[in-house]
Parts: C-alpha cells; sequence; structure tokens
C-alpha cells in the first residue's frame, strides 16, 4: 500500500503533529516503504484466537483502597509551562 | 587510574582506604572532560559532594562507591532526564526510577546521564537531539543504539558501569558495536518504573558492563518485583554470579539456522563459529535448529513496539511538563507545534506509524494478527527451551557502520534490529558478548538468549567465553579487567 | 407511526478512597490539585497500578443489575488527545467488559419491563476543566477517579421509562453503596441515544449528552423525539451528531455533528497484567451485598407499610438505613415510619440534614414511639420531643421531665381537670345539652389549653363525654 497525502495528513492528525507539504512529501513514501514491510504479516497463516499482549506471568496485582505519595500543588505545577497558583492552563477548550 | 581495575580491586582498595569514593568519581569526571566521545547530555553535578558524603562511611557494599552512568531515559529526580529529546529538554524529574532508588541504597554514584537514540527509537545514537555519540574504537563509525552513550561510556573506561534500555536491541547492539557487556534481561526481572516507556511490553532496563562478572553483580542489585510495576517478576532474585566459573559441559545450545544466513556478515558469522567450535571441543550439544515465525520479527516488532509508542508518547503535550510552543493561539496548535517542534524525525515517524496500525479498521487487521503472531513466535521460542539452555548467535548483522546511513534508509534502523528484536518480543533474557574483531579492528558481539529468568545461566556461558577469548577490550589498549 | 428507541449510557463515580489506576485521593470536595498522585499527572516513566476496591464494586454493580461477569479480564487503551486526558489515553475495558448482558426491572403503568444492560465496564475519569477568560484551567483531582460505565440495549421506548431506567437505577446504585449518585454533583452522568423508525430497522441515532438531573431525563428525551418527529414528518433526514440538554432553554441543542468514525485507537494495555475473578469471590461477595430497593419492597409491604410510606422512606436512604435498625413490632414499626416519614423527614428537608448528620439515636427512638403508642404522650408532644432528640440527642425520658410533659393517664386526674372547666363554662355546657355540638368542640379546646395539650384527644373527649351525660 501506498500512502496518500490525505492518510499521512490523516495520521499526523490522529499524532498531533503539524506537518508542512514538504513533510507530508517526503513521509508519504517513508511510511509507505515502512509499511510494506509491516505488511508481510498479513501474509503469515496462523489461527487468529491466542493473543499475547505482555509476557508478565503476572495477574490479579492491586492495591489496596488506600490513598498515598500525593503531590504537592507546588509538584504538580513544577514542570507545567502555563500555570498559576492552582491550576495548569491551556487555551480554552470549547466543545 | 584506578577505574581501570575490576570492581573487586576497586572495592578492596576501598575498604583498605587507599582510595575514596570521591577519588573514584574525580577520575570519572576527569574521564568524561577528556573524551570527545558525546556520551553524556547531563553531568551529575553533586556527584562530587555525593562522593565526599561517602568517604567517610564503611563500605557495605561490593558496588559501595562506584560511579554509575545512567541512559537519560530513566527518571532521577532533580536530574535533567531528557530523553535526548527537544521535547523534555528542559524536564527535572520530581521522583527516582526504582532502580536509581536501589543504586542509591547500595551508595553508587550516578555520574551522569548518557546520551541516547531520541525515546530510545534508533539503533545508532544519530536520532538524539544532542548529536550523535561516537564509537570509541573508530570516531567515524556509530556506537550504535539506542543505548549509544552507555555503551561508549563503559566500552571507553570513563566509568565501569552504565545502564541501558532495551526495547528491540537497544541495550545488545550498542553493547556489540563497542565490545562491551550487555544484558537484557528478562521482561519484568527488573522494575520499570521510571524509565520513560517507548513500548511497554517490550522495555526493559539493563547493565552495560566492562565483563562478564560485573554485570551479573550490577543485575544482582537491580532485579526484584516492584510494587510500582505490576508487570515486574514475583520470580526469586538469584545471585547471577553463582554460577559464574562452574562448568558448561552439560549445557546444550541450540544455534538458529537463521541467525547464520546470508544475511549476516561472513566475518560476523565466522567468528561466531570460532566459538561454537570451541564450546564444541569443550564437549557441549551445539545443534542448528529452526525457529518458525522468527522471519517475521522485523514486522511484527515494527506492529507492537509502534503501536504502543504512539499511545506512550501521547502524554507529551507541552502541558504538564516538556516543551510547549511560544506559537499557538488554540489548543490544537499548542497540541500539534509543541509536538512537531518537540520530536524529531525519527519519532514522528514511528508515532505516525504507530497511530495508522490501531487506527479503524487496522486496528483487526494489523494489531490483533501481530498479538496472534507474537503469541506463536513466543511459542517456539519455549518449545526450544523445552530441549535446550541457551540459544547462541550473532548479536547483529554487522560490525560498527558509518554516520548519515540511517538517514537514507528508514528501514535500516528496523533491519539493525533482526537478531536481536525476537527476544524483546517472546520477554527473554539475552546478553551480548564481545568475541573478536573484524579486520578494521571493530568489536564483534555474540547473542547468549536464555529461559526466562535463566540470567545465571547466561552469565555462566558468557564467562566460560570470555575466560577462553581473553580479548583486550579497552580501545585505547589498556590493561584488560 | 414512529416509535422512538432509546439507549442510555450512565457513568458513575464510585466512592472509594484512592482513585482506580493510582493512589492518588478520591475526593471532590479536596481544593484544586491536592489529590494528585504522580501517576495522574501521567508522569514520564510511571506505570499504573490497579485498586481491588474497584474490581469489588464492578463485581457488587454486575450482581444488582444480573450481569454475566467476565471471569478474566483485561483493561484497554482508549487514545485521544484532550487537555483533562493527562496520559493522552484512558485505560478503560473495551474487550472484557466486567459485566455484560443484564438487566433491570422497572415497573411501567403497573407492568413489569426488564431494561436490558449491554454492557458495564470500569474505566477512569479525567480532569475537571474550569473555563474562564478564554482561558481553561485543569484540576487533576478527578484524574483517575473510578467510573463504572453502563450501557443498555437500545430497548428503552419511551421518555417515561427512560425516567424510571434512570431513577431505578440511581435508587439501586445508591443502596450498593458504591458511589454519591448525585447528578447535579456529576457522580452520575446520563447520556441518552435516541432515534426514531416506522420499522424494525434503527433510524438515525443522536446522541444527548450533559443531563444535569434525573427529571431533564424526561425532558430532554420528550423534546428530542418532538425534534426528529418534526424533521421526519417534514421528510427531512436526521443527522448523526451529538446534542446536549440546554437547561435555560429546556430544549437540547447541537454539540457537534458526529466525525466520521471516532478513531480511539484502542488497543490492549500492556501495562497491566490480567485480572481473574473466582467463583468463590463473587459468591463472598454476593452474600454481602446489601439489602436493595425491590426487596426492601417486599419486606415493607410484609410490615404492613402504606405504598406512600415505602416510597418515601426508600427514596431516603439515610432514613430507611435507620428504620431497618430499629427492632420493634410490625404496629410499632408502622408508628415509626409514620414519625420518620412525617415530623422526622420534614425536620430534615428544613434544616437541609440527612439523618445520619443527626443526633438521634436508634434506641432512644424506639423508646419514644413505645411511649407514644402506649398513649403515654401525645402526637404534639411526640413532636416536640422529635425535634430535641434530632437536635442534642437527649434522652427521651430526660426531655420529658424537662418540658414537664405530665403524662397523664390517671382517669381521675383528667377529670378533675374536666370539671374545673366544665364549672368555669357553664354557659357552654347549657349550650351542649341544648344540642349545640359546636359546644363541645370549645370544652375540648379549653381542656387541652388548660393541659398545653398534653393529654391524648380521644380519651379527653370520651371522659369529657361521660362528664357531659351525668
Amino acid at each position: 500500500m501506498k500512502f496518500t497525502k490525505e492518510e499521512v495528513e490523516h495520521v499526523a492528525n490522529l499524532a498531533r503533529l503539524e506537518l508542512t507539504d514538504e513533510e507530508i512529501k517526503k513521509y508519504q513514501l517513508q511510511l509507505s516503504d515502512i509499511l510494506k514491510e509491516i505488511d508481510k504479516i498479513l501474509k503469515v497463516d496462523i489461527k487468529e484466537d491466542d493473543i499475547l499482549i505482555t509476557t508478565t506471568k503476572n495477574s490479579n496485582v492491586y492495591i489496596t483502597d488506600n490513598y498515598s505519595e500525593l503531590l504537592t500543588k507546588e509538584e504538580v505545577l513544577k514542570n507545567a509551562n502555563n500555570k498559576d497558583l492552582d491550576y495548569i492552563i491551556v487555551p480554552e477548550v470549547i466543545e | 587510574m584506578n577505574l581501570n581495575k575490576s570492581i573487586k580491586e576497586i572495592n578492596e582498595l576501598l575498604k583498605k582506604k587507599v582510595i575514596k569514593p570521591s577519588d573514584l568519581v574525580k577520575e570519572a569526571l576527569e574521564n568524561i572532560k577528556k573524551n570527545n566521545l558525546n556520551a553524556f547530555i547531563t553531568i551529575n553535578e553533586n556527584a562530587l559532594e555525593e562522593a565526599y558524603q561517602l568517604d567517610d562511611k564503611p563500605v557495605d557494599n561490593i558496588l559501595f562507591g562506584i560511579p554509575i552512568a545512567i541512559k537519560d531515559n530513566i527518571v532521577t529526580k532533580d536530574i535533567k532526564t531528557s530523553c535526548a529529546s527537544l521535547m523534555l529538554d528542559n524536564f527535572i524529574p520530581i521522583y527516582d526510577a526504582t532502580v536509581i532508588k536501589k543504586i542509591k541504597e547500595k551508595n553508587m554514584i550516578i555520574i551522569g546521564k548518557t546520551n541516547m537514540d531520541e525515546f530510545a527509537m534508533g539503533s545508532s545514537g544519530e536520532t538524539s537531539y544532542y548529536k550523535p555519540t561516537l564509537n570509541p574504537w573508530n570516531e567515524n563509525k556509530v556506537p550504535g543504539g539506542s543505548s549509544s552513550g552507555s555503551a561508549c561510556c563503559v566500552s571507553s573506561r570513563m566509568v565501569p558501569l552504565a545502564l541501558g534500555s532495551d526495547t528491540g536491541g537497544s541495550i545488545r547492539q550498542p553493547a556489540s558495536f563497542c565490545g562491551v557487556v550487555g544484558l537484557k534481561p528478562t521482561y519484568g526481572r527488573i522494575s520499570r518504573y521510571g524509565l520513560i516507556a517507548f513500548a511497554s511490553s517490550l522495555d526493559v532496563i539493563g547493565p552495560i558492563t566492562r565483563n562478564v562478572y560485573e554485570n551479573a553483580l550490577l543485575l544482582n542489585i537491580l532485579a526484584g518485583h516492584d510494587d510500582n510495576d505490576y508487570t515486574s517478576s514475583f520470580e526469586d532474585v538469584l545471585d547471577y554470579t553463582s554460577l559464574i566459573g562452574k562448568d558448561v559441559k552439560n549445557l546444550k545450545i541450540a544455534v538458529p539456522n537463521y541467525y547464520m544466513s546470508e544475511v549476516i556478515d561472513e566475518g560476523v558469522r565466522n567468528k561466531v563459529k570460532e566459538v561454537l567450535d570451541i564450546l564444541k571441543k569443550e564437549g557441549l550439544q551445539v545443534d542448528y535448529i529452526d525457529i518458525p515465525y522468527l522471519e517475521y520479527s522485523i514486522p511484527l516488532y515494527q506492529v507492537i513496539a509502534l503501536g504502543e509508542c504512539s499511545s506512550n508518547l501521547a502524554r507529551f503535550d507541552g502541558i504538564k511538563y516538556g516543551h510547549q510552543t511560544s506559537n499557538y493561539t488554540d489548543i490544537t496548535s499548542l497540541y500539534k507545534r509543541s509536538r512537531q517542534e518537540g520530536f524529531g524525525d525519527e519519532v514522528k515517524r514511528r508515532i505516525m506509524i504507530g497511530s495508522y496500525v490501531l487506527s479503524g479498521k487496522n486496528a483487526d487487521i494489523y494489531y490483533h494478527k501481530a498479538l496472534c503472531l507474537r503469541k506463536q513466535l513466543t511459542n517456539s521460542f519455549e518449545d526450544v527451551f523445552k530441549k535446550y539452555d541457551l540459544i547462541i548467535g550473532p548479536t547483529n548483522t554487522n560490525v560498527a557502520y558509518d554516520f548519515n546511513k540511517i538517514s537514507s534508509d528508514v528501514l535500516k534502523s528496523f533491519y539493525d534490529d533482526l537478531l536481536t528484536n525476537p527476544v524483546n518480543l517472546a520477554g527473554l533474557p539475552s546478553l551480548s558478548l564481545p568475541i573478536g574483531f573484524n579486520v578494521e579492528k571493530l568489536p564483534i558481539g555474540m547473542q547468549i538468549i536464555g529461559n526466562y529468568y535463566k540470567e545465571d545461566v547466561i552469565y555462566q556461558l558468557a564467562s566460560f567465553i570470555e575466560d577462553k577469548l581473553k580479548l583486550n577490550l579497552d580501545p585505547k589498549g589498556g590493561i584488560k579487567c | 407511526m414512529l416509535t422512538p428507541t432509546i439507549g442510555i449510557e450512565v457513568h458513575i463515580e464510585l466512592k472509594s478512597k484512592a482513585k482506580v489506576f493510582s493512589t492518588g485521593r478520591n475526593d471532590f470536595q479536596s481544593l484544586p490539585n491536592t489529590n494528585v498522585n504522580i501517576l495522574d499527572l501521567a508522569y514520564p516513566g510511571v506505570l499504573p497500578k490497579l485498586n481491588k476496591e474497584i474490581i469489588n464494586m464492578g463485581i457488587k454493580t454486575c450482581l444488582a443489575l444480573n450481569c454475566n461477569i467476565s471471569k478474566t479480564m483485561y483493561f484497554d487503551r482508549k487514545n485521544y488527545f484532550y487537555p483533562d486526558l493527562p496520559k493522552g489515553y484512558q485505560i478503560t475495558q473495551k474487550n472484557t467488559p466486567i459485566g455484560t448482558n443484564g438487566y433491570l426491572e422497572i415497573e411501567v403503568d403497573g407492568k413489569n419491563k426488564k431494561v436490558e444492560i449491554e454492557e458495564l465496564h470500569i474505566e477512569e475519569d479525567t480532569c475537571k476543566s474550569i473555563h474562564k477568560d478564554k482561558k481553561t484551567y485543569l484540576n487533576y483531582n478527578r484524574a483517575g477517579v473510578p467510573l463504572i460505565e453502563i450501557v443498555t440495549k437500545p430497548c428503552i421506548h419511551s421518555s417515561k421509562e427512560a425516567k424510571l431506567y434512570v431513577e431505578k437505577l440511581r435508587e439501586t446504585l445508591l443502596y450498593l453503596g458504591i458511589s454519591d449518585v448525585k447528578i447535579e454533583e456529576g457522580s452520575m452522568r446520563c447520556d441518552a441515544n435516541v432515534s426514531l423508525s416506522d420499522n424494525d430497522t434503527l433510524g438515525t441515532k443522536t446522541e444527548i449528552k450533559n443531563i444535569g438531573s434525573i427529571s431533564h431525563v424526561a425532558i430532554a428525551i420528550e423534546k428530542e423525539i418532538k425534534r426528529q418527529e418534526e424533521i421526519l414528518n417534514s421528510g427531512g433526514k436526521i443527522v448523526e451528531e451529538t446534542r446536549r440538554f440546554d437547561d435555560k432553554k429546556m430544549d437540547t441543542v447541537r454539540m457537534r455533528i458526529k466525525e466520521t468514525g471516532n478513531d480511539y485507537r484502542y488497543f490492549p494495555e500492556p501495562d497491566l497484567p490480567y485480572v481473574t475473578v473466582s467463583e468463590k469471590e463473587i459468591l463472598e461477595i454476593k452474600n454481602n451485598l446489601p439489602i436493595l430497593p425491590d426487596e426492601l419492597r417486599v419486606k415493607f409491604q410484609n410490615i404492613g407499610l402504606n405504598e406512600n410510606n415505602i416510597k418515601t422512606i426508600i427514596a431516603n436512604i439515610d432514613i430507611c438505613h435507620f428504620f431497618l435498625k430499629l427492632k420493634l413490632d410490625n404496629n410499632l414499626l408502622i408508628t415509626a415510619c409514620n414519625l420518620l416519614t412525617g415530623d422526622v423527614l420534614a425536620y430534615l428537608n428544613k434544616n437541609n440534614l440527612t439523618l445520619d448528620k443527626t443526633k438521634i439515636e436508634v434506641s432512644n427512638f424506639e423508646k419514644l414511639v413505645k411511649l407514644l403508642v402506649n398513649k403515654e404522650i401525645s402526637n404534639r408532644q411526640a413532636k416536640e420531643i422529635i425535634t430535641i432528640m434530632l437536635d442534642t440527642g437527649d434522652d427521651v425520658k430526660k426531655i420529658i421531665k424537662d418540658k414537664g410533659f405530665s403524662n397523664v393517664t390517671d382517669d381521675k386526674v383528667i377529670k378533675e381537670i374536666i370539671n374545673k372547666i366544665l364549672n368555669e363554662n357553664q354557659e357552654s355546657v347549657n349550650d351542649y345539652k341544648n344540642g349545640k355540638d359546636r359546644a363541645l368542640k370549645y370544652l375540648m379546646g379549653q381542656i387541652m389549653k388548660e393541659t398545653k395539650g398534653s393529654l391524648d384527644p380521644s380519651l379527653v373527649q370520651k371522659l369529657l363525654l361521660e362528664s357531659l351525660s351525668l
């Protein structure tokens, strides 16, 4: 499969990346190259009912219902770019 | 010149008060300053001060006072942790990774944060925002990646120990290119808490050292379950040095035909064969075998690793921490421009592919298929370990290559993982061991893959081989340790 | 004929101490950004945890809603960018929801109807956003608060059914003790999918969000049905869109046209291992399940409470819990219920309190009920005593003594008082004897006034009539 301009724009939007027209052209080719590789797994014939999400053998790992290790407000805000004394701030999000 | 000595010797000198931790730290800082290999992104400015604090303390363990370098995707409280990305160029963590806590508990000294491929995405060190690290054996060659700085600083003897991380080969590949020992432990053997995630189900932290014994020493203090990482194993922690020096005759070795195929450089293959001959001579059973589905590991890795990475890197939005564009008008442009500016080319490409394989129907076509294929591949490996103790093959298809090769070929960095990423997909432990040099005097690495939690057996064989080969692995030709 | 089909999605904020995937504090009343654990802030390198209590609450809810419970579960990531979503994904259950194929029974116009539940899953809440001065302020306290989402099948066919379902669901979850289920405070959130069709195929649906109270559920759906009817009847087409309920206009308004397939890129969460649930665990939870409204209704009917009182008492869980603690015979319980749903509820409403926030004690209240039933105190006195008990928690005997309530039941004493009044009101006595019934009422009033209402009126009337007939 070959990536169209629209498809690159679509995945760039999903990934929240702004791309220049030049970059879109570049990624059209590059992403197509990678996808060609990825498409190889489509050909392999296996039963498709047994999935493996992670190789950990763990199951049922839990915490009990107690809160702990709360950050101070200063810590919460420490690395934020845009903030006041109480909140992290972003441009208005309108539904 | 104390840091060139073995950890055991250093430990003796510390105990006898012949040297102090501060001497070691001064020496390490001096080494780093002298070198222009660009192995470090950040030097711990308090390292010397921390060492002075230790000078009068009793030497309570073998790693006491030893300087260690940390890959810059492992968070260190109050020390910048950048992932070699502009995105985190201004990021000062407010907590320590679990491995960092363990290192501090052992009174080791964090000397600095090492250079790497951006967000551990790459196999040459070249995707770093802070310019590439150079290979100590030949400065025109890449050191391998993504743990480029960690492999480089150990290889060039700036520090004896370093931590790397391995998602598809990021410890073993640079270890092999730089002629050092690098272990990718069993998935979950070492806590990932505080490792900035690339691909959650594949990532592991591991030790990079000058020799096998010291690698095991470092694993000893890093391994174990962590309540902060639910995927970390409850399996008992062993003394990973315990089998070193033990007879290896009864070990059964499997060599996948795929690992010795034409794709692999002939010089590399021959070196591995030489080692296999040594083992056969010693009386070990060595069989060539086939591992089904191995040939799909690259596309399989791409789907899983990039799918997960597209999600893991979504948190970098310029809001809570990290780079924020100054050029935005609304929330969408804040997101898109912060990420556009903050991430490099390789990262963007991988996030986009990852978004693609999870998008809409592709989640079924690609991702579900990959989860099923991963199950089959893992079964294949498990079958091998029903009959064999270890799997051996080259770490890489070739030795360290020239700079700027990856920029012209977007698949290069994935193909570099050809022999290493199957191990991540199956979650197995694997160690890269230097086994010699090619004609250009560039190191060649060999992989020893073990069954789950059998790092001790890997070390047993690796140490045996190391002992047989007696290579001088100091690029400047110093003493062997 | 156009038939409406409605599906309802309800989000419930669970009442746990900690959050679902972190050890952050779950308390919506705290100061902004003070309940935040490093995980809630999605710091680089952190990994999720799992609060066992949330799984248990999920199982409880499944049992209460007759769902099949998944024995093996994992979590999924739902990926999208929004400032209130710190990780850039929400941990939820897409592939293995904890509950499936349940139902909740409602009574519609005297007939029972099973509202089928498609699935029930556990997920995490987002940050709270405050919008002002063209900026959005993020409060991470709510980030990671446990939610259960309950999704019905498209099986509801009127706004009335929808409202009854939501009411019944709220009541059930309240009695389960897993949530405050306050729709006004956001601990219960309700979205409705509405479509109309004149055949077996479902029509194009719209989703209504932001419904701020239970009564608005019915209004919002009613208005949306009407809006769609008008469009369809005039030959128009319904656009698939998200609408919200505007409580000023009391109508639904467009929020956004549905994008062509929201691309959430779900995939299994690799950071959390599988969760398995055994039959034994489920049974243990089942055996400890609190008594739920349906069962309560039967229990109260058997006591002999009237339907109005049953409704009132179940609608007020604090009173209901108090009532359930009373150890009294059925006839006394009826009196107790009258007091609780009458004077006590009035007091609570007036003072904006719940019963558990007052000082009243079960045993003290039981004593009061007994005194009242034995006619040792009058209704009016009882009312006064209750108020004091609620205020101070004082013992009922002490209150009676302090207030000087004579608690006179001795006929002789009462007759003395009656005779005194009759002597003082000879004229009225004559009027009564001349057939003027009003005079009797007047005399009664005088006696009650003399005794400050402390006597049992029926007893007084009986004795008064005896005296007059002499």
